[in-house]
């Protein structure tokens, strides 16, 4: 076989090329100098197929051109034996090269053909841009669905303490009537009925404030993390709550004085925390305090806490606690979403949340808020 | 012999006026900010012709509960339930009378006279 080889490329007493050309240099260099041109071209492609899948290693259908590199590089080494050959009648070479031009250029051509379809599949630029633009619509408006989803999460807290409110209210409006309708049986001119008149107006601006303060709950604001006062939150918020939750309850305040700004969008943090105090409320059937506290955690971080003296949860229900749609209250009463969206909420912005509870004894949820 | 009523208010400025109506009607009233606060007179036999509660106050039992377990103490009570909303299904004693806050003096006075307090 070896021998066989070694006779076939043997340099035999064949003609050079160049023989069957009469040595005409018009037509061995017209030859020489295409031959070269041919080659240099050739050699360069497979130079340039290397580069660029080098450099997008992410190119579908790499291998394609992997092979085509290969297919043009013997053919740029037929050439240059075409040029040997015009002086040297090395023919069992060129033969051999041909062979593997051949090998390379059909299995190309093979694998080509069946990657056709699949090829025209790949989307034009026109069409990845179209795309590309429909998902921005799409981004777009499930950002405006999360902000109504917000919302509504938001009137449905309010919604939940609604009953506390009505409670408040009616009982300050009884106040008013109750006052008027004294003042007017006195007599407004008198010392009862100027106390009377008194109390009303006590009433009526009690009530004012709690209108105030339920409007400022619910307004509509931007969803961007800036630097607040998370006391100043803590403050707003437990002062709602106080208002709402019932007399039965009561809600201390303990806030750390020396306390950075923190890193939350003041409109999530208040729903996130209403969510927290209307949990800790339906803990405390029979009463409690819900404690809002806050102190610096680290030097990145600040802890918000939330903590109730109710019925606690026990292991089973603590681990499943954050799940959306999870609830243990009655039908009608919850949705299950409060605490899965305090999650969220806050790791929106960047903190965590714990949970420790106990069966009998209450709850904590801690809020950990990037400093600002 | 005016007519003795246990008043239960937690909104102190309500109980206030509310007690100081009554009386000007003529009735003995016995103010309490809880029915825990209610419960402890009727039950260490203070002696009321009259219960007009709350339903929702400070503490343990709720003003369904107070009235209840008054009844069995005093056959003979008058019940008067008053709330500003309340979301638990009610559990009036028989013959009680309920008013939903915000409520006038004439028809507090109504409601006593119906139950023959006055």
């Amino acid at each position: 076989m070896l021998e066989w080889l070694d006779r076939f490329l043997a340099v035999r007493g064949l003609a050079p090329h160049g023989y069957c050309l009469l040595w005409d240099p018009a037509l061995v260099w017209t030859h020489v100098v295409s031959d070269t041109l041919i080659a240099a071209a050739y050699f360069s492609i497979p130079v340039v197929l290397w580069r660029l899948l080098a450099q997008r290693r992410d190119l579908k259908f790499g291998w394609i051109l992997g092979a085509f590199a290969i297919f043009i590089l013997s053919c740029g080494i037929t050439h240059v034996i075409s040029i040997i050959t015009l002086w040297v009648p090395a023919y069992g070479w060129e033969a051999l090269v041909k062979i593997v031009t051949a090998g390379a250029s059909v299995v190309t051509a093979a694998l080509l053909i069946p990657l056709l379809p699949k090829l025209v599949a790949i989307p034009s630029p026109a069409a990845l841009q179209q795309a590309n633009d429909a998902l921005r619509v799409e981004a777009e408006e499930r950002e405006k669905a999360e902000a109504m989803l917000r919302q509504v999460h938001k009137m449905e807290a309010v919604g939940q303490l609604s009953g506390g409110i009505a409670h408040d209210f009616n009982n300050l409006l009884g106040v008013i009537i109750g006052s008027l309708d004294r003042a007017k049986r006195k007599g407004a001119d008198t010392v009862e009925g100027q106390r009377s008149i008194d109390n009303a107006l006590a009433g009526a601006e009690r009530a004012a404030k709690l209108t105030h303060q339920l409007l400022a709950f619910t307004r509509r604001q931007p969803l961007h993390p800036q630097p607040h006062d998370l006391n100043d939150i803590a403050g707003s918020t437990a002062e709602l709550l106080a208002q709402t939750v019932g007399s039965h309850i009561e809600v201390v305040l303990d806030l750390s004085p020396h306390l950075p700004p923190g890193l939350v969008d003041r409109n999530q943090l208040e729903n996130a925390l209403l969510n927290l105090g209307i949990n800790a409320r339906d803990a405390m059937p029979a009463g409690g305090v819900i404690a809002i506290s806050t102190r610096v955690h680290s030097a990145e971080m600040i802890e918000l806490a939330v903590a109730d003296t109710g019925i606690g949860m026990d292991s089973v229900t603590l681990q499943r606690a954050a799940e959306p749609f999870f609830t243990t209250k009655p039908v009608g009463k919850g949705s299950g979403m409060g605490l899965s969206q305090v999650f969220g909420t806050v790791e929106q912005l960047g903190g965590r949340v714990e949970l420790q509870s106990q069966p009998g004894t209450g709850t904590t949820v801690r809020l950990y808020m990037r400093v600002a | 012999m005016n007519a003795r009523i246990c008043l239960v208010e937690d909104e102190a400025m309500l109980l206030e006026m509310t007690q100081a109506d009554l009386e000007d009607l003529g009735l003995r009233v016995f103010p309490a900010v809880s029915c825990d606060e209610a419960w402890q007179a009727i039950s260490s036999h203070m002696q009321f012709d009259v219960l007009v509660t709350d339903i929702r106050t400070p503490g343990e039992r709720d003003g369904w509960e107070l009235a209840c377990s008054a009844r069995a103490l005093l056959p003979g009570l008058a019940v008067v339930y008053v709330s500003g909303f309340t979301a638990e299904k009610p559990k009036p004693v028989p013959g009680s009378i309920f008013l939903s806050k915000p409520y006038r003096l004439t028809e507090l006075e109504h409601a006593l006279r119906r139950l023959g307090v006055i």
